[in-house]
């Protein structure tokens, strides 16, 4: 295995909240932070930081930017452990961040802010130009900041990133404010990123929009990693499947008999009413769906002429993963999530 | 030995380029654009209208030399030009903290005293550098008015004390602004600071002297000028004022040039030094 760019063994970290009293006006507590987290930033690799809202990841990106100073752990870049969790430049020189909701505004442009970021790493600014087409904001380089589209502002916020051609890179949400076509062009730029060496930690509080990105995802709970691997694996070791959705016109009275077909009648499901449509949820089976299986289910409803207009798997959400690692049962987690989020 | 040389040079090159980089991007703002006239009108109308000899001023009141003239004036500077640097610099801090901008410089492999000293200079020199200009073109006027120039020595006492208040300014208002955590609070603190020392300083020494048992009542007791004085080495405005009295020859406060040079020293390096201190613990 490749060796690590950076290692976080045990880093603890918690935000100092100001809570002034009459006779302590500077007072401060320790709030929430984050707990004894350890992982490792490969080359080549694209990790996922899955977590709701609140769960350290934004806190755990600005400790490995170098923004947070941990209060305990150790921290490890090309294998040279770092003394007092001092950040020398050079460590510096070797991450990029793209800031979760940077508000570009104003009179300035694109230009004008990478041109500070080149002069403040005392780099040569004729290349400006060039480095905002590699973005895609090369014909807005001039404009001002207010003109700009929330997907142009995001551009410009993973160009801050991408100068000085780090070899780690730090994502915090970015997605946020894509539409679509521009989140399918962002995936892209990724894999080229790391298909040049590139350590790319990614987060988002959305499962879904990861999955095709990344190699392994790290599950973040309350300010600790309560899992990390590759999703199948986590699937697979929580046996956590998706159910299987097919919608109909019309109400389906036979449900049992078509699935008998090929002996699928153990199969646990229900139908429900959505919209003007009825739509049929089955259950995973205990070890997953493997591909055969599905075709077989179909093809038990399509010899009963009995013909679907949507077929697909279920998207698993985060909270049934969390509901999954952490024990809690999925009502539960849901609670603490919207909790959070609202 | 050489290396060591080579690195400062670096450093002082890239504040150099950061300072630049910052005055251009203050100097072309609406802030700019509303400061600039005042600045000419304070500064400028107050030196033409105090050089004036057909002038009617208060009895108690001189201007009978190009540097009483530049002395009165300075009044007019503390009200305009430090004014324009709580313009430039109230939210200088706390705007780039909230927008995510300064996170991002502080992810750059530069040090954060530098990137605050290029903040501080800005500042500073957006609003020094045009009052110096409007400073020496108010010289001229004064000499159309008078046929007379200050001697070299005041014209620098004048403009060094001048710039210094503005730094002293820049400094406090960056300090106030790193702590702000809105443009409400930045705007509440960066004014505040400015009000209280320009407009309810008298007032604090007055209570000041009450307390200590100094008359208040008359402020032309030598008792009291002594106080006041000693009050007003604690307020940039104060100090800029006893720098210039020290060379008018009808006006002495009796103040040992050694307090006033500490007192200079202490606010040129105490705020900026604290402000630098914080610039590197500030948590974005």
């Amino acid at each position: 295995m490749a060796e690590a760019l950076l290692e976080l063994n045990g880093i603890d970290y918690h935000h100092k909240i100001a809570s002034p009293t009459l006779l302590k006006p500077f007072n401060k507590i320790e709030g929430l932070g984050i707990k004894n987290i350890s992982l490792n930033l490969v080359s080549g690799n694209i990790i996922g930081l899955v977590g709701p809202n609140g769960a350290g990841k934004t806190t755990l990106m600005k400790l490995l930017a170098g923004l947070l100073i941990p209060d305990n752990g150790k921290i490890i870049f090309n294998g040279k452990e770092l003394q007092n969790m001092i950040r020398p430049n050079w460590t510096k020189k070797m991450i990029g961040m793209m800031h979760e909701n940077v508000h570009w505004y104003g009179s300035s442009t694109p230009f004008k802010v990478i041109e500070r970021l080149f002069t403040i790493r005392n780099m040569k600014n004729n290349k400006i130009e060039k480095f905002l087409d590699f973005v895609g904001l090369g014909i807005k380089a001039h404009d001002s900041l207010d003109s700009l589209s929330q997907g142009m502002h995001q551009r410009l916020s993973l160009a801050c990133a991408l100068i000085g051609s780090p070899d780690i890179l730090l994502l915090d949400e970015p997605m946020n404010g894509l539409d679509p076509v521009a989140r399918e062009a962002f995936a892209g730029v990724l894999k080229n990123l790391a298909k040049q060496g590139k350590a790319i930690l990614i987060s988002s509080h959305q499962l879904a929009e990861l999955e095709r990105m990344v190699d392994s995802v790290i599950l973040m709970h309350e300010g600790e990693i309560i899992e990390k691997g590759n999703l199948e694996e986590i699937r697979n070791k929580y046996e956590i499947n998706n159910d299987l959705i097919l919608k109909f016109p019309t109400k389906v009275t036979n449900i049992k008999e078509i699935l008998s077909k090929n002996k699928f009648e153990n199969l646990n499901y229900e139908q429900y009413k959505e919209g003007d449509s009825f739509t049929i949820k089955i259950n995973s089976p205990k070890g997953g769906w493997d591909i055969t299986t599905k075709q077989e289910i179909l093809e038990c409803f399509m010899s009963s002429k009995i013909i679907p207009f949507d077929f697909r798997s279920q998207k698993i959400e985060l909270v049934e993963i969390l509901s999954a690692v952490t024990g809690l049962d999925v009502e539960k987690v849901g609670m603490s999530l919207r909790g959070k989020n609202g | 030995m050489g290396e060591n040389m080579n690195n400062y040079i670096e450093i002082l090159k890239l504040l150099f380029k950061l300072s630049k980089m910052e005055i251009k991007n203050n100097l072309f703002t609406i802030r700019m654009m509303v400061l600039m006239p005042i600045l000419l009108l304070f500064i400028g109308g107050a030196s033409w209208g105090f050089s004036d000899q057909n002038a009617q001023l208060p009895a108690d009141v001189s201007a009978n030399t190009p540097f009483e003239v530049l002395f009165l004036t300075s009044v007019f500077v503390l009200f305009s030009a430090t004014l324009g640097v709580v313009l430039i610099g109230f939210d200088g801090i706390s705007r780039k903290k909230n927008s995510g901008l300064l996170a991002i410089e502080f992810c750059q492999p530069t040090s954060r005293t530098i990137l605050g000293l290029s903040q501080l200079f800005g500042v500073w020199l957006t609003v020094a550098l045009p009052t110096i200009i409007i400073s020496l073109f108010s010289i001229l006027l004064i000499y159309k008015q008078m046929n007379a120039f200050p001697t070299i020595g005041e014209i620098i006492l004048f403009i060094f004390a001048t710039s210094l208040v503005l730094l002293w300014y820049a400094s406090i208002q960056l300090l106030v602004s790193s702590i702000a955590k809105d443009v409400g609070s930045a705007v509440t603190l960066g004014v505040g600071t400015w009000l209280l020392f320009t407009m309810i300083w008298l007032l604090i020494t007055a209570l000041l002297a009450t307390l200590l048992g100094v008359d208040a009542t008359d402020t032309n007791n030598s008792q009291f000028a002594l106080f006041s004085s000693k009050v007003d080495m604690f307020s940039p405005n104060g100090l800029y004022q006893l720098l210039l009295e020290a060379k008018l020859e009808n006006i002495s406060r009796d103040l040992p040039i050694w307090q006033l040079s500490i007192a200079t020293i202490c606010w040129t390096f105490i705020p900026s030094s604290f402000f630098i201190w914080r610039f590197n613990k500030l948590a974005v």
